[in-house]
């Protein structure tokens, strides 16, 4: 294996801890069956409103981690949750997406910090508009997967960031 | 002296006494009180804030909820409100800094606090309420921070009485409660 793909086979170890997170969460807060399918086999329309909240773990690991509902998705999401009918353009919508990410990253800390990995969450960003694309480096490790839900698809990713010490020279 | 004793008497009988004439002169008469058999039964019951002893009710409980998200403080104010554990009247505050001018400001029964907001922290909030307070008001962390080094931070140095992780179902939620009220009643 080379130093690469060691590096990324390293930082993203612990991967299915954010798929199973996302699982439970959804399941529990939202009442909802979640199969997560594999990203590529689905396709997002481009012209589709979406929301999505991104949040970072720091310390042992440097990951961002984002979750994407569209619009449909998003509606039936917010519903189940609240417990009221959301509309997309509010701020709750925001807020129920951020919380949703924020309660996922809180499992995923509890689950690394059994193997001693040690870090901290930031406060969720949440993002909405048309034709949303998170970027992610491209010669960083990085991972996405799809949700299937009963209102629709979801998406989910984790990017990661280099560790203190790691530096590689662009183009090296 | 018959008048004495009259007064003597009738003092004894209305503290449920009765008296004990020694005719000696020179020796004083004692009045008895009756033992009760039996150990006093321990009546267990809610601290003063929570029951109205004048009208013998229970009162609204004052429960400030705080959580940067509106909906979450929906859920929670929701989920306490369906718990049936008191009738709450509940005020609500967006981040730490919000929800210290709120206690500074009102008689807060019982706090539900988040841990990370923006501008002030939960358990920086919890820590300064400790500061100012005249007596402990019970605080209950709802957070999705699970790992044991915040559990006891929180419960060390900021003396939080209950901990409950989100996600939390409702059953979760009225777990964590009895737990705080068992404390209050113990």
């Amino acid at each position: 294996m080379s130093p690469s793909e060691e590096h990324q086979d390293a930082t993203l170890q612990h991967w299915e801890y954010v798929i199973e997170a996302s699982v439970s969460v959804l399941q529990s807060m939202c009442d909802a069956a979640v199969t997560p399918c594999n990203a590529k086999s689905g396709g997002r329309s481009p012209d589709e409103d979406a929301v999505a909240a991104v949040i970072s773990l720091v310390g042992d690991l440097e990951w961002s981690l984002w979750l994407e509902f569209p619009r449909q998705t998003a509606m039936g999401v917010a519903r189940a949750f609240a417990g009221i009918e959301v509309p997309f353009e509010s701020d709750e919508m925001g807020d129920a997406t951020g919380e949703l990410l924020n309660m996922i990253a809180g499992d995923v800390k509890t689950k690394l910090s059994r193997h001693g990995l040690m870090t901290t969450l930031s406060l969720p960003s949440v993002i909405r508009g048309r034709q949303l694309c998170i970027l992610a480096q491209s010669d960083q490790p990085s991972e996405q997967s799809r949700l299937k839900l009963r209102w629709g698809e979801a998406w989910l990713g984790v990017a990661t960031g280099l560790r203190v010490g790691d530096v590689r020279e662009v183009g090296r | 002296m018959a008048e004495s004793m009259r007064k003597y008497k009738s003092l004894a009988l209305f503290g449920g006494c009765h008296l004990k004439v020694n005719r000696c002169s020179d020796e004083t008469s004692t009045i008895c009180r009756p033992r009760r058999l039996g150990a006093p039964t321990r009546v267990r019951r809610l601290p003063e804030v929570w029951r109205n002893p004048e009208r013998g009710r229970t009162m609204a409980v004052k429960a400030l909820v705080v959580d940067d998200s509106s909906i979450m403080r929906k859920m929670v104010m929701r989920t306490l409100a369906r718990s049936n554990l008191a009738e709450f009247d509940f005020l609500e505050a967006k981040d730490g800094v919000a929800a210290l001018e709120v206690f500074q400001q009102n008689p807060i029964d019982v706090v539900f606090v988040d841990w990370n907001m923006p501008r002030m922290t939960g358990i920086e909030f919890v820590r300064a309420v400790r500061n100012i307070e005249k007596k402990h008001t019970p605080v209950v962390m709802i957070t999705p921070e699970g790992t044991e080094d915040r559990i006891s931070e929180a419960k060390d140095s900021a003396r939080v009485d209950s901990y409950i992780t989100k996600p939390f179902s409702p059953e979760d939620f009225s777990v964590g409660l009895k737990q705080l009220f068992s404390k209050l009643v113990a």
